[in-house]
């Protein structure tokens, strides 16, 4: 058997088992169910939600506020992150001018600055995507910086002695060689993004899968609960792989010696 | 075609300000229509640092160098630049790298691939132009870099250690390549290097640089190179006794001058 496989197989036995510890530990009732239900009555749950909906709305539609959510701020936060990662990875004043308030704010929890989100734009759908950009737009223009400055420098002087105006250089040298680390800090942009989810529906949601997770929480509604991470975690978990797909497709050549 | 002029050249490396390092001091050739320049010289003389300047990638800090009677201010398309490695873009096919100075132009995609192809064929690329740069072997991506500079017609090919990274089969190959497509083209060629046999064979000007601070110690008229296009075989030119009795001399030349 190759490693491959090994690993597979390994990685699925390991969740297996740990279902089957989590089963044991419901139907040997050592834990009461309010805290830890079976896995069976969160699969019902499921069943439930995906067949009646929750809180006046469909699973998918749940799902896809959430998706339209991360997919807009994603959107907004690439527009405006590669441009600037671009503009500071060339130019030093740019640099020295803005890294600083971009490495203030990055380690920040989204949570902390919430607040003031709501009072300056209210608890609009506006608020909720703007916070889920701000929280993937760190991780893409530091990526996007780091691509540029480690641009070789022999491929923009030959650029440079084929005719190259600056431009062209940027358009033609630059952004495809940095387009790794751009993909890869849209992959960690992503990843954030999703996780500050369910802080972003905090605000007057109504629908999404972090208001869904929310709700069911203040009524204990604990199998919903846990339908909802387990729903959370496999959405992220698809986008990764989507992601990686999509950068093996972009950057064929990225990680090969050449 | 004209002459590259390079007149009292000094290059300084600063790597602060009180501390600047002469890299070469008082340089001066001609480079005159067809002719093939090689410079040599050992690490530490500042031959790399002598291409850049006359490619336009670094400033002297004395002196002037002159294509045509116009003072370089930076790099152009008629200094064409060969690097050592890793100047392609791994992204394009081979032929679009080829063709990648005619895109810069503005010429339309099939007269640049119609041209990057003549120029494929005239380094022995032929049905390559499909491949990936990362599929070629290290003398295929030399021969690609080459084709890559002279496809937009520069009246100067640089060539900075453009074999150093090839092993001794592959290198002598690039060698007759080389001498081949500057026969064809009528280009001049600058060509640095710290391959004293390499220098001998395919310069038709030899400049024998001095280390730290690189200063000409001698410029050397020769014509190997000539007698290979002539029809003459390589090892044959190389095992000459007279090609022998020159590269002694300068072997001589350099060791006398190291002080270790």
């Amino acid at each position: 058997m190759d490693i491959f496989k090994q690993k597979f197989w390994i990685s699925i036995t390991t969740v297996l088992a740990l279902i089957a510890l989590w089963a044991l530990a419901a139907y040997l009732a050592w834990v009461p169910p309010l805290y830890l239900p079976s896995p069976l009555s969160v699969l019902i749950k499921f069943n439930e939600l995906l067949n009646k909906g929750y809180m006046d709305a469909t699973l998918w539609q749940h799902l896809s506020a959430s998706l339209n959510r991360v997919g807009l701020a994603l959107i907004l936060a690439i527009s405006v992150a590669v441009p600037v990662g671009i503009a500071i990875g060339i130019n030093r004043v740019l640099h020295a001018a803005i890294d600083p308030l971009i490495e203030f704010y990055r380690p920040v929890p989204p949570l902390a600055y919430l607040p003031l989100i709501v009072i300056w734009f209210g608890i609009g759908e506006f608020s909720k995507v703007l916070l889920i950009a701000l929280a993937i737009f760190a991780p893409v223009v530091v990526s996007t910086a780091n691509g540029v400055r480690s641009v070789s420098a022999v491929r923009i002087r030959a650029a440079q002695s084929l005719g190259a105006t600056q431009y062209q250089i940027v358009r033609y040298v630059i952004l495809p060689s940095a387009l790794p680390d751009i993909l890869t800090g849209v992959r960690i942009g992503l990843g954030i993004g999703w996780s500050t989810l369910v802080a972003a529906e905090l605000i007057a949601a109504t629908q999404g899968l972090g208001f869904l997770i929310q709700s069911a929480s203040q009524f204990l509604v604990t199998d919903l609960v846990i339908a909802g991470i387990l729903l959370i975690a496999s959405v992220a978990y698809s986008l990764e792989i989507v992601l990686r797909c999509l950068q093996k497709k972009l950057v064929p050549w990225s990680g090969k010696s050449h | 075609m004209g002459t590259l002029k390079v007149s009292n050249i000094d290059a300084v490396y600063a790597s602060s300000k009180a501390n600047e390092k002469v890299v070469l001091h008082n340089i001066s050739f001609e480079i005159g229509e067809g002719e093939f320049f090689v410079v040599v010289g050992p690490s530490g003389s500042g031959k790399t640092t002598l291409l850049n300047l006359v490619a336009g990638f670094q400033f002297p800090a004395k002196g002037r160098i002159e294509l045509d009677g116009v003072e370089v201010n930076g790099p152009s398309a008629e200094r064409g630049v060969v690097f050592q490695q890793d100047a392609l873009l791994p992204w394009l096919t081979v032929i679009q790298n080829v063709a990648f100075g005619l895109q810069l132009k503005g010429v339309d995609k099939q007269t640049r691939e119609f041209t990057a192809k003549n120029i494929l064929n005239l380094v022995g690329l032929k049905g390559f132009e499909a491949h990936h740069i990362w599929e070629l072997s290290g003398g295929m991506k030399q021969r690609v870099n080459l084709a890559r500079a002279i496809v937009v017609d520069p009246q100067l090919l640089l060539m900075d250690e453009p074999f150093g990274a090839l092993d001794a089969f592959t290198k002598e190959q690039m060698q007759v390549l080389v001498l081949k497509v500057w026969h064809e083209t009528g280009k001049q060629i600058l060509l640095i290097t710290h391959d004293i046999e390499e220098a001998i064979f395919m310069a038709t000007k030899l400049l024998l640089l001095t280390s730290s601070p690189g200063k000409v110690a001698q410029i050397l008229h020769l014509d190997f190179g000539k007698r290979l296009i002539a029809g003459e075989n390589v090892r044959q030119i190389k095992a000459d006794p007279q090609f022998i009795e020159i590269r002694e001399k300068v072997l001589e030349h350099f060791f006398s001058e190291q002080v270790i």
